[in-house]
C-alpha cells in the first residue's frame, strides 16, 4: 500500500520512510503541503497519508480540510503528525478532517500500530464500496421484468411466470427483458434438435 | 541526549542513526542561521520555522533539552515578543553542539 508522507523535516521524513518500507508500505515523500495536495488529487493517490501540521504552503491543518473538500468517494485515511500535543490542537486537528493524531518524537511501535489501523479501515472501506457497487448490479437486476417472447408471459415477483396481465409488466416497460420461459425454451430446444437431428 | 532512549528508538536502524547524524550536521548550522537572522530582521515567523524544525529533528535524535530550547524560541517567533531570544539562540547553540559531540562519539562506537 502506497502512503504518502508529507514532512518538511528532513530528520522525520528519513525516520518515516525507513520505517513504512521495513513494515511493507511504500512511501512516496513530499516536503511541504502543496505537494501533497498534488499528489493527493491525483486518480492513484495513496489511501493513506501521514501530514506534518507545520508544513511550507499548506499546513497540515489546511490539508486535511482541503482533502475533505476534493469530496473523492473514498477519503484517504489521515494522520497528523505535530510536536504539539496539548488537547486543543488534537480536537482542532480531528475537526479539521484528520482520522488519527500523533505527536513527536514518535514511538515506532505506536506509529507502526496506527497506521496499521489505517490500512484496515481503509480495507473495510474499499471493501464497502465493492458490496454497495454489488448491491447496485442487484437492485438493478431485480428491477428488470423479464417477459418470454413465445408464449408473452411474464416472470412475476422473482418467483414464477404468468400471464402479462398478472406480472405488472407489459411490453412497453422500459425495464423489460425479452427472454424465454422455461416451458418455452424447452420447446424450442427439442425444434432445434430436431432439426439438426434431420440435418446430420 | 538520552543516548539509551536514542539506541532504542534506533534498536536494529543503525545506517539510519549514522544517516540522521549527518542530516543533523548539516543542516543545524543552516538553521542556527536562519534563528539568527530572524532576530536581527525581527522576523517572528522565520525564527519560528527555523525553531520548529531544529524542535522536531532534535527530539527525534532524543535530545529533551536543546529540543525544549528550540521550542521556546518557536514561541518566542510566534508571539513576536524577542527579548530572549539572543539568549535562547546561544544556549541552543551551545547544547546542539554537545549533542552533535555525543552523536560523533556514539557513531564511533557503532559497528554497522
Amino acid at each position: 500500500m502506497k502512503v504518502l508522507v508529507a514532512e518538511d523535516d528532513l530528520t522525520s521524513s528519513s525516520i518515516l520512510e525507513d520505517h513504512l518500507r521495513d513494515w511493507g508500505y511504500s512511501p512516496i515523500i513530499v516536503s511541504n503541503g502543496r505537494e501533497a495536495l498534488q499528489v493527493l488529487k491525483t486518480p492513484s493517490a495513496p489511501d493513506l497519508a501521514i501530514l506534518d501540521w507545520m508544513m511550507p504552503y499548506l499546513s497540515g491543518l489546511e490539508l486535511c480540510q482541503a482533502v475533505q473538500g476534493l469530496n473523492k468517494p473514498i477519503p484517504p485515511y489521515l494522520i497528523l503528525l505535530s510536536a504539539k500535543s496539548h488537547k486543543p490542537e488534537v480536537v482542532r486537528a480531528l475537526q479539521a478532517g484528520a482520522h488519527d493524531y500523533i505527536t513527536k518524537p514518535f514511538d515506532p511501535a505506536e506509529l507502526h500500530a496506527r497506521v496499521d489501523v489505517g490500512r484496515r479501515i481503509v480495507q473495510l472501506e474499499l471493501l464497502l464500496g465493492q458490496r454497495v457497487a454489488e448491491l447496485e448490479t442487484v437492485k438493478q437486476l431485480l428491477a428488470v421484468h423479464p417477459i418470454c417472447c413465445s408464449c408473452g408471459k411474464a416472470w412475476h415477483n422473482q418467483h414464477d411466470w404468468r400471464e402479462p396481465i398478472d406480472s405488472g409488466a407489459s411490453e412497453n416497460d422500459a425495464n423489460v427483458l425479452h427472454a424465454l420461459c422455461p416451458e418455452c425454451y424447452a420447446k424450442v430446444s427439442s425444434i432445434l434438435e430436431l432439426k439438426s437431428l434431420r440435418a446430420a | 541526549m538520552d543516548e539509551t532512549e536514542l539506541l532504542w528508538r534506533f534498536k536494529n536502524k543503525m545506517p539510519l542513526l549514522l544517516k540522521l547524524c549527518g542530516i543533523l550536521a548539516e543542516q543545524t548550522p543552516r538553521l542556527l542561521g536562519d534563528v539568527r537572522r530572524g532576530i536581527d530582521e525581527g522576523d517572528g515567523p522565520r525564527i519560528a520555522r527555523a525553531a520548529h524544525t531544529l524542535k522536531g529533528s532534535l527530539s527525534q535524535m532524543s535530545a529533551p533539552i536543546a529540543a525544549e530550547l528550540a521550542g521556546e524560541l518557536e514561541q518566542s517567533g510566534e508571539a513576536g515578543v524577542f527579548s530572549r531570544s539572543e539568549i535562547l539562540v546561544n544556549q541552543l547553540d551551545q547544547e546542539s553542539a554537545e549533542v552533535q559531540r555525543q552523536l560523533n562519539e556514539l557513531t564511533k562506537s557503532i559497528d554497522v
